[in-house]
Parts: C-alpha cells; sequence; structure tokens
C-alpha cells in the first residue's frame, strides 16, 4: 500500500469536505508544473515527499512529465536527460547551499544541452532564502522562483495540517511569529474555500495575535462578499501553551500509541516486517520496513483509532468473527443466485480480511510495547501526578530512570509533567534534578533546561497556573473509566481529559462564561468571541432544533500541535451527536516526543 | 424633413454630413497653415503652426490640444527639434515627429512622456514623409528619408525600427507617392515610382503590384490611399482618375476621371470598418465605402459605382491652400473647419429604413404610427395592425432603437426611442426592454461626453468598439473624474472596475497639486476613498513620489492596507526605519526580514542597532537569522543587550563544536565568566564542575588509550567501573559527591556487564542497598544470568518481591507468593503478566482476587 496509490475519496465524507481543500492544493501544483513546459526532474527536500503524496500521485506528476525525481542532497544531481530541474522545499538555508551545489555542479559537466532550473518553496517565497541563492551566486540562474502555498493538507475527512514541525519550537524558543502568519494565512484559505467563519474563540498569547493578522488580511484583500453561507460555524484557536500538560501524557488510544511507539508521518507508519510476513507472499527477503497508511480509508482502521488499546483487543476477534461467519455464508449458499451474491462480496471481504491482518499484527507489536515494564512504570506515575499525588518531591522513578541513563525523552517527559502537576518544582527539587540530569546525561543540557524553562516546560515553583485547582473544577481527573464503551473524553489515558479537549466541550456546553474564573489561571489571554459576521440562520435554527443534520460545526485550530488522542476526544465528542461537530486543524501532529526532542540539545 | 436634411444619395447608397459642433470652442484658428490631426474614437484635435512654412523667424511654434468641439484642452510651446509633423496615436497620445527622426509623444495635456528614434540614417538625410497607421498591435508610424527609403515601427509601444525595401528602380527623384499597408501580421509599405507599384516589406524584398483590369494608362500615380480597415485601396493618377480596388490589387472596384490631374490635398476612404469587419469575410459589400478627395472648397466623393457627391467647403480665410481638415474615422471622417466639425458617414442602414421617403419598412411605419398617435390620428391604430398583422411590430421596434442609437441629436434620438417605446408596449418581449434600456443607457452616456465641454465626438458604434470601459479610461485621462465616476454611478459597475479605480486616478492626479498643503491634500484623498474598497494608495503615493513630495507619500502610506506595499515604499524612500515598522506591525516575518536587510544595508552599524532594539519582533527575528548565518554578530547583540545567559549558551555552543582541549576550556571560561556576571549561581557552578570534569577526562585520556572528553560523569565512571579503574573512579566519585544510589547503579551495571558475578555478591553484602535488591535481579537477567537471581530475591522487600519474581518471568512463583499474601494490587500484576500459556495460574489467581475482593 504505496503511499503514491492515496486515493483520495475518504477526505469528502466528513461534515466539512476537506477533498476540496486537496483539489485546491492539487490545482496549485499543476498549475505551477505547466510553468515549466518540457520534461522534468523534480528535486526534493526529503521531507516533503510523502507530504506531496498526499496532494498527487506519482501517475499524475508523470502526466505531466514529470520524468525524474531526486532527493536533494549536497552532491551532483545523477544524470539525466531532462529539460527542467525543478527543487521543491522549504524556505530552508541549508538546502539552498545544496541547490546552489546541484546547479554549478550541473553546469560545469558534460551537460547534455541546456537546462533550466526553477525552485518551488513551500510553503512561502523567503526574502533570505532568495537573498542567499544571490549570495552563493545561483539566482540569476533560475528561471522561476515560484511559491507553492501548501497551507494545509487534508490527512483525512476531519483533520487539516499544515505540516510545520518546528512552530511549537519557532515560536517559543525563536519566538518567531512566522508560524503564526501561516496559520493567519491557513484560516483565510479554509474561509476562501468554505466562507467566512461567523465567530473566533481562542486560548493563549497565539491566539490573540492570529486572529489580529487575520483581520489584517482580511482587510488586505478589500472586498468580500458576506452573504456567502459558511459552512463552519465557529472557530477555536488553541495555543499549545495553554496546555502542555495533555501532550506529556502517553496516549492510550490505538492510534496515538502507534504513534508514541512507531510514529505517525504523513498519516503512514512503518514497522518491523517480522510480523507482517504472512500477508506478503513474495518479499521474504526485504528487512525493509513495513510501511502502513493510516487514515479512514481503511474501513476497520477507522473503527479502530480512536479506541482505547484496551478495547482494540476485543473488536479485532469481534471483527475477525464476522469475517469468518461470511465466509462460512457459502456453505450456507444453496442456489446459484446466492453463490453468485456470495462471489460477488469476495473481493471486498478479502479486503476486509488483509486489513484485519495488517491491524492484528500492529496490534499484537502495540500490545509488545504497553506490556514492557517501563511502559507501566512509566504509566502509573504519569497517572500519579495527575492525581496530584507525589508530585512535590523528588520522585523515585524518575531518580531511577536518571542513574539507569534512561532514554533522555523519556525522562524529561515525566519531569515536565511533574513540574505542570505540581505548579512548578521548589528549587531544591529542580536543582537536585537538574544536577542529577547533567551528570547523566552531559554539561550540554544547560541549555536543554534553558529552553524547557524559557516554554514553560520546566520552572520553579510560583505562578498563576494551579493544577489541581484546574483538575477539579474541570474534571480533568475521571475515576472509573469504561474503556470499552466510553462515557467521558478521559479514555483517551484511562483516566486524564485532555484540558485542551475539555475546554472545547465547555465551550459547546455550557460555553465559557461558566468557567471564567478557571480560563484566568490558564497562560494566554482568552477570546471569548469575536463577531466576523453576522450570525447566520443556521446558527440560530439550530439551537431550537438539534437535528443532527444542523449541527455546529467548529474549527479547531491548534497552534503549536495536537496530539492523536486529542483528535480522538473530539471525534467522540462529534459522535455524541449533541449539535456539535469539530473539525481539526494544526500546525502539525505531535506527541510528547515530539514535542521535546527539537528542544532537546543533540549529541 | 430635417431629419434627411444632409442626406445625398451616393449609387444605392446615401451619404450623410453629420454637423457635431457648431460653432466651434476657439476664437480663430488658421488651419491652413497649420499642421492638424483628429483623432480617432473622440476627435481629438491638436494644431501646430507649420515651421517649415514660416519663414522660420527663430519664434517656435505653440502646439495647442482641443476637444472635438474646439475647446482648449492644452498649449505647450515646442522647444525641440524641427517639427515635420503630428499625430494622435490609438492610446489618445499625441505624436510629435522631428525632421531628424526624433519621435516624442505627449499626453494631452503636453505633458512630455516618451521618445524613441527612427535611427542614425533619418538623422543623418532627414524624414521627408510620414505615415501614422494603425496596426493590429497598435499604433504604428512609417516615414521616408532623404535617401528615399522607408523604415517603420509597427507599434510605438515597443519601437523597433526596420527598414524596408529600397523603391526598385528609383532614379534621384522620390517615388510618386505611397502609403502604408497593414495588414494582419505585418505592415508594408506601397510606393509607385511613377507607373510602377511596388509592396516593399522587411524582408528586403519587394512586389509588383499591377491594378486589375486598369482601362487608363497613366504615366504615374500621384496619390493614392488605403482605407483604415486596410482593405481597399485608391490610386490617383496624373490624370486625374481614381482607380478603386482592393487593397490586393485582384479586383475592381471602377474607375472614375475627376477630370482634374492636379495633386489632392487630401485623399482618403469613407467607410464602415466596424460594420464589414463584423460580416464575414470575403462577402463584404461595397456599398458603405467610397473616397473622399479634398482640394481647396471641395469636397468630392466617389462611391464605388462611380456615383458621387461634391460639397462645398466654406473657406473663411481666403486661403489658396484650404483651411479644412479631414479625417478618416473607423466609420466616417471628420472634417474640422474654423467653424464646424462635421462627420461624413454612410447613413445607417435602420436609419435610411425610417426616414428614406416612401419607406415602408417597419421602422418607417411604427415611426409613422407613433407620430399619429401623438397627433391624437386613428391612423396610428391602422399603421400599427399593419405591423402587427405581419408580426413586424418587433422588427420596427428593434429598427427604431437602433435608428435612436446611430443619431447624434438628442432630439432624433427621443423621436425614435419614443416610437421603439410606444411599439413597444404592444409586444412583451423582455429581450426588447433589455435593448431598449441599454441603448438609453448608452445614449444617456453618449451625449453626456459629446456635451460641448468635455466634448468627445464618439459615434455610438464607435462606443461599441471602443467598449464602455475605454471610455471611461479616455475620461480619466482627460481628468473628467467627476463625469466618469458619475457614468460607473449611473451603469452601476463594480466598485473595483469603477468608482474605485476613478478615485485612485483622481488621487493620483490630486497628490500633483503643488497649491495645497500635503496635509489637506492627504485628508482630502482619504476623505473621498475612505469608503472606497480596493483602493491602492501605495500607487498614489507612488504617484506623489514622482512628483517628489515625499511627505505626502509617507503620510499617504497609513492608509495602505497592504503591509507588502507599504514597506516596499517606504524602504524606497529611505524611511527603513518607518518600514520595520510596518513590516513587524504587518506581523509578515518575511517582509519583517527584508525590511530588517534593507536597514542593514542603508545604516551604520550603531544605528543599526539602536533601531532593531526598539523592536523586539524584529530583534529576535535578526538574532535567529544570526544564530543560523552570523555567530560574531549573534555575540555582538548579546554583549550590546547584557545578555550574558545567552552569550555563555554561545559558548558552551561553540565549545562543543571545537576539539581542540585547550580551546575548549577557554571557552568554558568565557560561559563561566558570563554565568557569574549574570549572577546564576547554579549554572556557574555547573560550569565550574564541568571544567573540573573535563581536567580529569583530558587527564585519563593522556592515560588511557579510551576516549572520555564526549562523555558525561555518569559515562565517564561507567568506562572506568567497566576498565576495573576502581580507584580512580572512587576518586572521582568523592570530588563530584556522586549519589549513592547512583553509584551503587554504576556498581551492579558495569559488574553485570562484565558478568563478574562473584563480586556483584560481594558487592551486595558490602553495605545495606541504598536501592533495593531488584536492580540486583534485573542485572542477573540483563546478562542472562537467571541462575545469580535466587541469591538476591530473598534480600527485596516483601512487597516488591513478587513484582521482582516476575521480572526474572517465574510467573508461577510469583502468583504463589502473591496468593500467599493476599495482596490485591500484587494480584492484578500477576494477571497482566499471564499469558496464553498460563490459563491455569490466571484462573487461580483470579479466584483468589474474588476471594479478597469480597472481604
Amino acid at each position: 500500500m504505496a503511499v503514491g496509490n492515496h486515493n483520495a475519496v475518504h477526505l469528502n465524507t466528513g461534515c466539512v469536505n476537506l477533498g476540496l481543500v486537496r483539489e485546491d492544493s492539487r490545482r496549485e501544483l499543476l498549475h505551477l508544473l505547466d510553468k515549466c513546459a518540457g520534461s522534468k526532474a523534480l528535486v526534493w527536500d526529503p521531507e516533503l515527499t510523502e507530504q506531496f503524496g498526499l496532494i498527487a500521485e506519482y501517475s499524475l506528476l508523470k502526466e505531466y512529465e514529470v520524468d525524474r525525481m531526486f532527493p536533494l542532497r549536497p552532491s551532483r544531481l545523477p544524470k539525466s536527460t531532462v529539460q527542467h530541474i525543478i527543487f521543491v522545499t522549504r524556505p530552508i538555508f541549508s538546502f539552498m547551499d545544496h541547490i546552489a551545489v546541484n546547479i554549478k555542479k550541473e553546469e560545469e559537466g558534460d551537460g547534455f544541452g541546456r537546462k533550466e532550473y526553477h525552485i518551488f518553496f513551500v510553503p512561502w517565497k523567503s526574502f533570505l532564502c532568495i537573498q542567499k541563492l544571490e549570495e552563493l551566486g545561483v539566482y540569476g540562474e533560475l528561471t522561476n522562483v515560484e511559491e507553492y502555498r501548501l497551507d494545509v493538507i487534508a490527512l483525512d475527512h476531519d483533520v487539516l495540517s499544515m505540516e510545520n514541525h518546528s512552530a511549537f519550537y519557532d515560536l517559543n524558543i525563536d519566538e518567531d511569529g512566522t508560524a503564526l502568519h501561516l496559520v493567519a494565512k491557513s484560516i483565510i484559505t479554509i474561509q476562501k474555500q468554505f466562507g467566512v467563519i461567523p465567530v473566533v474563540y481562542g486560548k493563549g498569547a497565539c491566539s490573540k495575535q492570529v486572529c489580529s493578522m487575520m483581520q489584517k488580511m482580511w482587510d488586505e484583500l478589500g472586498d468580500h462578499s458576506e452573504e456567502e453561507h459558511s459552512q463552519i460555524d465557529r472557530l477555536l484557536i488553541f495555543d499549545r501553551s495553554a496546555d502542555l500538560v495533555t501532550p506529556l501524557v502517553t496516549q492510550l488510544t490505538y492510534e496515538g500509541l502507534i504513534d508514541e511507539a512507531y510514529g505517525i508521518n504523513n498519516t503512514a507508519a512503518s514497522f518491523p516486517p517480522d510480523n507482517f510476513s504472512k500477508t506478503s507472499k513474495s518479499d521474504d527477503l526485504t528487512t525493509e520496513k513495513k510501511k502502513v497508511v493510516l487514515s479512514s480509508k481503511d474501513e476497520l482502521f477507522s473503527q479502530l483509532r480512536d479506541c482505547n488499546f484496551n478495547a482494540v483487543g476485543p473488536n479485532l476477534k469481534k471483527q475477525a468473527k464476522i469475517i469468518s461467519e461470511k465466509y462460512e455464508e457459502r456453505h450456507s449458499a444453496k442456489t446459484v443466485g446466492e453463490m453468485k451474491t456470495f462471489v460477488s462480496h469476495l473481493p471486498q471481504m478479502q479486503l476486509a480480511k488483509a486489513s484485519l491482518a495488517v491491524q492484528t499484527s500492529i496490534a499484537e507489536l502495540i500490545k509488545e510495547f504497553t506490556d514492557a515494564d517501563a511502559f507501566m512504570e512509566t504509566l502509573s506515575t504519569e497517572q500519579e501526578f495527575l492525581n496530584g499525588v507525589n508530585t512535590d518531591k523528588v520522585h523515585p522513578y524518575i531518580e531511577e530512570c536518571l542513574f539507569q541513563k534512561k532514554p533522555v525523552v523519556q525522562v524529561l517527559r515525566l519531569l515536565c509533567l511533574q513540574c505542570l502537576t505540581n505548579n512548578g518544582l521548589k528549587p531544591k527539587v529542580l536543582e537536585y534534578y537538574k544536577r542529577e540530569f547533567i551528570q547523566s546525561y552531559g554539561y550540554k543540557h544547560l541549555i536543554t533546561f534553558h529552553k524547557l524553562e524559557k516554554c514553560g516546560l520546566l520552572r520553579p515553583s510560583g505562578n498563576s497556573w494551579n493544577y489541581n485547582t484546574i483538575r477539579k473544577s474541570l474534571r480533568l481527573w475521571v475515576e472509573d473509566i469504561n474503556e470499552k464503551d466510553p462515557q467521558d473524553i478521559a479514555y483517551v489515558h484511562s483516566g486524564y481529559a485532555p484540558l485542551s479537549v475539555r475546554l472545547v466541550q465547555i465551550l459547546s456546553h455550557p460555553g465559557w462564561r461558566s468557567i471564567e474564573e478557571v480560563l484566568r489561571i490558564i497562560p494566554g489571554p482568552t477570546i471569548p468571541g469575536i463577531q466576523q459576521v453576522k450570525p447566520q440562520k443556521k446558527w440560530q435554527g439550530s439551537l431550537s432544533s438539534d437535528s443532527s443534520s444542523s449541527s455546529i460545526v467548529t474549527l479547531v485550530f491548534f497552534v503549536g500541535g495536537v496530539t492523536y488522542a486529542e483528535i480522538s476526544a473530539l471525534r467522540y465528542l462529534s459522535s455524541l451527536k449533541d449539535g456539535h461537530e469539530y473539525v481539526v486543524a494544526t500546525t502539525s501532529i505531535i506527541n510528547g516526543n515530539k514535542l521535546l526532542k527539537p528542544l532537546i540539545e543533540a549529541d | 424633413m430635417s431629419e434627411t436634411l444632409e442626406w445625398n444619395p451616393l449609387g444605392e447608397n446615401t451619404i450623410r454630413k453629420c454637423c457635431l459642433y457648431n460653432p466651434m470652442g476657439w476664437n480663430s484658428v488658421d488651419l491652413s497653415k497649420n499642421m492638424t490631426c483628429i483623432s480617432k474614437y473622440g476627435g481629438l484635435i491638436a494644431t501646430v503652426q507649420d515651421e517649415s512654412d514660416t519663414s522660420r523667424s527663430g519664434k517656435r511654434p505653440d502646439v495647442y490640444v482641443y476637444n472635438a468641439a474646439g475647446r482648449e484642452i492644452s498649449v505647450f510651446k515646442w522647444n525641440s527639434g524641427i517639427l515635420l509633423g503630428i499625430a494622435w496615436t490609438h492610446s489618445d497620445e499625441l505624436l510629435c515627429l522631428q525632421e531628424d527622426g526624433q519621435v516624442l509623444l505627449y499626453n494631452i495635456f503636453g505633458i512630455f512622456q516618451r521618445t524613441f528614434t527612427m535611427g542614425m540614417e533619418c538623422r543623418e538625410n532627414k524624414v521627408l514623409e510620414y505615415e501614422v497607421f494603425t496596426s493590429q498591435h497598435g499604433t504604428g508610424i512609417a516615414v521616408m528619408n532623404g535617401l528615399y527609403r522607408f523604415l517603420i515601427v509597427s507599434n510605438i509601444d515597443e519601437p523597433k525600427v526596420r527598414m524596408l525595401a529600397d523603391v526598385p528602380g528609383l532614379k534621384r527623384t522620390p517615388p510618386s507617392s505611397w502609403c502604408v499597408l497593414s495588414g494582419p501580421r505585418s505592415s508594408k509599405v506601397l510606393a509607385a515610382n511613377d507607373n510602377d507599384i511596388y509592396l516593399l516589406d522587411y524582408g528586403g524584398q519587394s512586389f509588383q503590384q499591377t491594378p486589375a483590369a486598369l482601362n487608363s494608362t497613366p504615366l504615374s500615380y500621384i496619390a493614392m490611399s488605403v482605407s483604415v480597415d486596410g482593405k481597399h485601396i485608391v490610386l490617383f493618377t496624373d490624370a486625374g482618375v481614381l482607380w478603386m480596388g482592393s487593397s490586393d490589387f485582384q479586383e475592381k472596384y471602377c474607375e472614375f476621371n475627376t477630370a482634374n490631374g492636379s495633386r489632392p490635398k487630401q485623399l482618403m476612404w469613407c467607410c464602415d470598418s466596424i460594420a464589414s469587419n463584423s460580416i464575414a469575410n470575403g462577402l463584404m459589400p461595397k456599398n458603405n465605402i467610397a473616397v473622399v478627395i479634398y482640394r481647396p472648397k471641395t469636397i468630392l466623393v466617389v462611391g464605388p459605382s462611380k456615383d458621387w457627391v461634391k460639397y462645398t467647403v466654406e473657406e473663411d480665410f481666403k486661403s489658396q491652400l484650404g483651411s479644412a481638415v479631414l479625417c478618416p474615422d473607423v466609420d466616417g471622417v471628420h472634417i474640422v473647419t474654423a467653424n464646424k466639425h462635421e462627420f461624413l458617414q454612410h447613413v445607417p442602414e435602420s436609419v435610411q429604413g425610417i426616414f428614406k421617403v416612401g419607406s415602408m419598412l417597419p421602422g418607417a411605419l411604427l415611426n409613422d404610427a407613433a407620430k399619429e398617435y401623438s397627433h391624437k390620428s386613428e391612423k396610428a391604430d391602422e399603421y400599427l395592425r399593419m405591423l402587427i398583422e405581419k408580426q413586424q411590430l418587433e422588427k420596427a421596434v428593434e429598427q427604431c432603437i437602433h435608428a435612436a442609437s446611430v443619431e447624434f441629436q438628442p432630439r432624433i434620438q427621443k423621436l425614435l426611442l419614443q416610437a421603439a417605446s410606444f411599439g413597444k408596449s404592444f409586444v412583451p418581449s423582455p429581450t426588447l426592454t433589455e435593448l431598449f434600456v441599454t441603448t438609453c443607457q448608452a445614449l444617456r452616456v453618449l451625449n453626456a461626453v459629446r456635451d460641448f465641454d468635455t466634448g468627445v465626438a464618439l459615434s455610438s458604434a464607435q462606443l461599441k468598439h471602443l467598449t464602455m470601459d475605454c471610455l471611461i479610461d479616455r475620461l480619466v485621462l482627460r481628468r473628467q473624474f467627476h463625469l466618469a465616476y458619475q457614468i460607473c454611478d449611473y451603469l452601476k459597475i463594480p466598485s473595483d472596475q469603477g468608482s474605485s479605480r476613478i478615485l485612485s486616478h483622481w488621487a493620483c492626479y490630486k497628490v500633483q497639486q503643488t497649491e495645497v498643503s500635503d496635509d489637506s491634500i492627504a485628508n482630502a484623498i482619504r476623505g473621498k476613498l475612505k469608503s472606497a474598497v480596493g483602493v491602492s494608495y501605495a500607487s498614489i503615493a507612488e504617484k506623489s513620489v514622482e512628483c517628489g513630495k515625499k511627505e505626502l507619500a509617507i503620510k499617504l502610506l497609513e492608509f495602505e492596507p497592504r503591509a507588502s506595499e507599504q514597506v516596499r515604499l517606504l524602504s524606497k524612500l529611505g524611511k527603513h526605519t518607518l518600514a520595520l515598522e510596518k513590516a513587524v506591525l504587518s506581523g509578515n516575518t518575511d517582509l519583517t526580514h527584508s525590511a530588517i536587510a534593507r536597514l542593514r544595508e542603508r545604516t551604520n552599524l550603531a544605528d543599526f542597532l539602536c533601531a532593531i532594539r526598539q523592536h523586539p519582533v524584529a530583534y529576535k527575528l535578526h538574532l535567529k537569522y544570526c544564530r543560523q548565518q552570523n555567530e560574531r554578530m549573534l555575540k555582538d547583540l548579546h554583549e550590546q543587550e547584557d545578555n550574558f545567559i545567552e552569550l555563555a549558551h554561545c559558548y558552551i555552543h561553540d565549545s562543543f563544536g571545537t576539539f581542540r582541549p585547550e580551546e575548549r576550556v577557554m571557552l568554558l571560561h568565557s560561559a563561566l565568566d558570563n554565568f557569574s556576571k549574570a549572577r546564576d549561581e547554579y549554572c556557574t557552578k555547573a560550569t565550574e564542575e564541568q571544567l573540573q570534569l573535563l581536567h580529569e577526562q583530558t587527564n585519563l585520556e593522556q592515560d588511557t588509550e579510551s576516549s572520555y572528553v564526549e562523555g558525561s560523569l555518569h559515562d565517564t565512571l561507567h568506562s572506568l567501573l567497566t576498565s576495573n579503574q576502581i580507584k580512580k573512579a572512587e576518586q572521582l566519585r568523592k570530588q563530584f559527591k556522586v549519589n549513592d544510589k547512583r553509584w551503587w547503579w554504576l556498581r551492579i551495571t558495569a559488574l553485570g556487564e562484565q558478568r563478574n558475578f562473584a563480586e556483584l555478591e560481594s558487592f551486595s553484602r558490602s553495605k545495606k542497598s541504598p536501592i533495593g535488591y531488584i536492580p540486583f535481579v534485573e542485572v542477573c537477567m540483563n546478562n542472562h544470568a537467571s541462575e545469580e537471581v535466587p541469591k538476591y530475591i530473598s534480600k527485596v522487600t516483601q512487597d516488591k518481591r513478587v513484582s521482582a519474581l516476575l521480572k526474572t518471568g517465574n510467573v508461577k512463583y510469583a502468583a504463589d507468593l502473591a496468593i500467599q499474601t493476599k495482596n490485591l494490587s500484587d494480584l492484578d500484576m500477576v494477571l497482566k503478566k499471564c499469558g496464553p500459556e498460563h490459563r491455569a495460574i490466571a484462573e487461580l489467581v483470579r479466584n483468589a482476587m474474588v476471594q479478597y475482593q469480597r472481604r
């Protein structure tokens, strides 16, 4: 199941048709390719290849005379006879150096006919990169320097992502607001597609900035018709910094655990191949990782993804039973007609069977992951902290991890979680941790600590944030979670209800006015609802009649990243059919590891 | 009937001379001594005294520009070279050709726009004759220089001069006549060398042309002219004979003897090229064309079927040279004399159909019916019935509407529209209503622009061809902002194409005013444009810069909503700090980076640093840039801000970048300095310890082969312990006050890795373990020594024993123990570890749990 064959029908099934976003990006890409008539080679910023796979399959690019594809490297390009060489890259300095090397080497080579060079910057054309290209003396060689405005990518029928993985770091460590500008631009793009969203809410410093940038951008655009009926009723901009607890907590949903254990990138994850050998016949010899696309295109996965992992096993069993029962039907098929219907269902059943095999293999791998002692101990430590227990002293498990030099990320996740649940650590405790940490992992982590403190993940006690108050008043800890038939969003962490999603839930029922006190102790300003345009009839109508067809659609934009568990929690809220549905947009999809890794000084 | 007063039959057709303006707005102009030109689509008139005619007194002439009604628009002194001729371009610019081949372009207000030259050869040999023509690409110009060579520019907006082929057989005398033949792809020149005609192209080739079926035998062609659409040509022979035919010379329309062999003052076509263009090519009717010959006092019009009409021209200046100026337009000919502006055209078919005496066409009947109706005569009913019976009422209404649209006099327009309106009430047709409304609107606009003061002599056909947008543009060019604005408003044109655009143009003009203060101009502009959407203040500001009003431009830029434009222009104006401020406000970081870069380029370092620290956002962005591209600058910035912690971090980074120990030490000392300056006790201490560690590590590296420097204290101790340097390790343990628990972990892990289980056991006995005994169990398990485990299990405290047993994989014992101790959480733990092979154990545990839970 290669990304190239990615079919996009499943994007159209949500309450807002996100397939349109993909269509738009596709059109723009082809329009750009059309500017270079003739055979082309695309030279990729490695991170972009998979992203582009979500927008245009290789066969389509081929139709547009893309004959070759190379990864961008600081060496000579492989020989080719194409007329155009197009560099597709994010605006990153080191890549400009690579491009310069590529062009210079290509020009001094034997050169079968002259080639034209182009750059497509994704998602924005950067002044500094162009300046850099000028300094490197290759800017003049470029025929087209274009901007491919890939603002948001539809990852699934209810998830849009900017795939900007450095947003949290840029915003909080470098204090570089580029990501906010891009977020505002994305929201404008979304509104151009689906209509001006009538009301905007927000929490956190970023939300306010994005809001004012959006306003300015509308002004710049000038005339815009207001009659247009918006398909999205409310926008909530949520700054990750307002809830740093949630991403640190281990995700216990199926999809969340896959991400924690193997990492999901651009809707696909790679697994060790051994467990899958049964399903693929020909390639026994390959040691290459098995890549699986994880999206709602796979019906079974879309049923499993949001379940707590404890519910996955029974679910898979049930599926296996259904499939085998269906196969059994062939015995009961007596007449030719019955036989015929059975046969006509066969391809579908085989597909379901294959999918079941893949998901079962993945579930086995996840089971191994969760059965490990370290996982269990980490989980119970997390739960202690989330319950407000043992948060004020040096925790023996963290200490043990330090002395055993367990992976840095694992230790820091717990350390930061303890700090946040204790409203900052006592200076003595913090200093002890720091000292032991440096003795274990080295002096350079002095800088790591500085960064963690800068973005509020680690700090000495004493500020307005009070986890216990928030926990109690927003019911962030829920006892007696039924993991198989959840009654609250807290099932995604087997007890802990993500703060971010709880706030979304309260915004819908009964509204933020009821929790003004709590909102005040959550960092950053609150946007209590700005009217962009006059509320529409749909809005008012749905308050009186809560038929699901007219439910209020809220776009929740996470600035700084969202976890799969949070997405699952929002899906759970949508599934309640209480007149509210949610669409998620984010700078990127994160987990605790992805959040912390950029902050940790590399070896 | 007054409607047909100026009508003259011309073969099957009728020609009329409509009076557009009488008298003219000017006081007295002697056109006979002037060079004069009239523009197409609007009839602008420019006139200038012919310099070659006066005795070159040294007094330079004035160029006058009038509207079609003779009202002065501008006048400017001609100060350049000797003027050979003037002509209007397709975009209403005045083209002035000098004798030396220099072409200068002015706008209608006499403001110089741009210039180009027809080449060196023209400069050296003087231009003798010229023709300005309309080609597919725009306006073109062809000249003949003193060497009788032709040079041509087919589009003055992209002046590329091409030389045409020489006229074959030419001997020291100029061609007897020539003209430009503008084709769909290229423009060529037709030139006559006495009685031979050649088509000259710029491939250096010439092709002889022979007029088809020529009866007379001329000695020489002394004049020729091609119609505006390039389809027809007329040749005039020394015997006074006209040969009219297609411009490819293949078809003759007629030969006509004018009985006057002298060269006419003007020779041109009067034809309706708009109508003929709309008819399919090749099937062109020849009845809408005629040749116009002007000689002082007479205008002779000759049709293709040899019919002719002769008009007398009142020559008020008793000049033998003739004081009228004729100029062909796309659907007729402008005739301007000192006191009249007339338009010669073929009477449009619809008008003919209605007003021709005895016409029984539907339109005529409807017109009559309407007239009778207004006289309260029952005949109205009779006519109407006739039309209805023949089902021609619709056609009749259409004819009347069309006829109204092509009439110049509002009185007749009204008459015809009344007739149409009368007829329309009996045929409910939405298309007719639509036509009626749009025609009324167009006429209202046309009458407004034809007004004496505006003086745009535009026919209805011309307007259709030109389009309304273009007309509005032209009004704007003429600074008729108010009228243009009203038209847009009247026609409900969307504001971005209509009112907003006109207001922008108005503002661009407004900023040029010199007598008003910047503030009041800015306020006036803001006042008028506030409610207009999509106005580009940047382009107004740019205009203001062009006029040298920087301050005003800056004021105007305050209103510009597009930050990128704002910043670009402010930078251009040298207002780099302000540009930076605006860029920061926009939130567009890329824009901010570009503003920072420009500021850095234009100011010295001190000023730059001072400016950038005013804007924290920009400052942070610049820091990031420096971190990636310019570390020296980064340290400078931190130094300037007394940002000791950041500075220390820079040194720490540097220290990890080098492999030379002494440099590393030096850099760490710098970091230490900065930490102590920042009074950060913890970091200072940590750095001191790191320096000590580095010292020890370097020494160790000298003694042994292994590498220590990159590792942490933990790593170093681990290496020492696994290589049996226990003493050294003990020394470091004391020096760095290593935590007891860490020490125990380190020891047992190292011993485990060395598989020195004997030593491990004795170590376990050395003292009570501060970390308990589970780690011993783990170490043994990790190093595949399960046989060692029992030694430690007994030492594990009661409450941890079950989990220790589970770690060894001994589910059975663990279960037994858990059941024995009746500990619920232990039982739960065991249950979780039970695989499919432990079904029996799991059953036992479950039973026990149920039992204990009940209690």
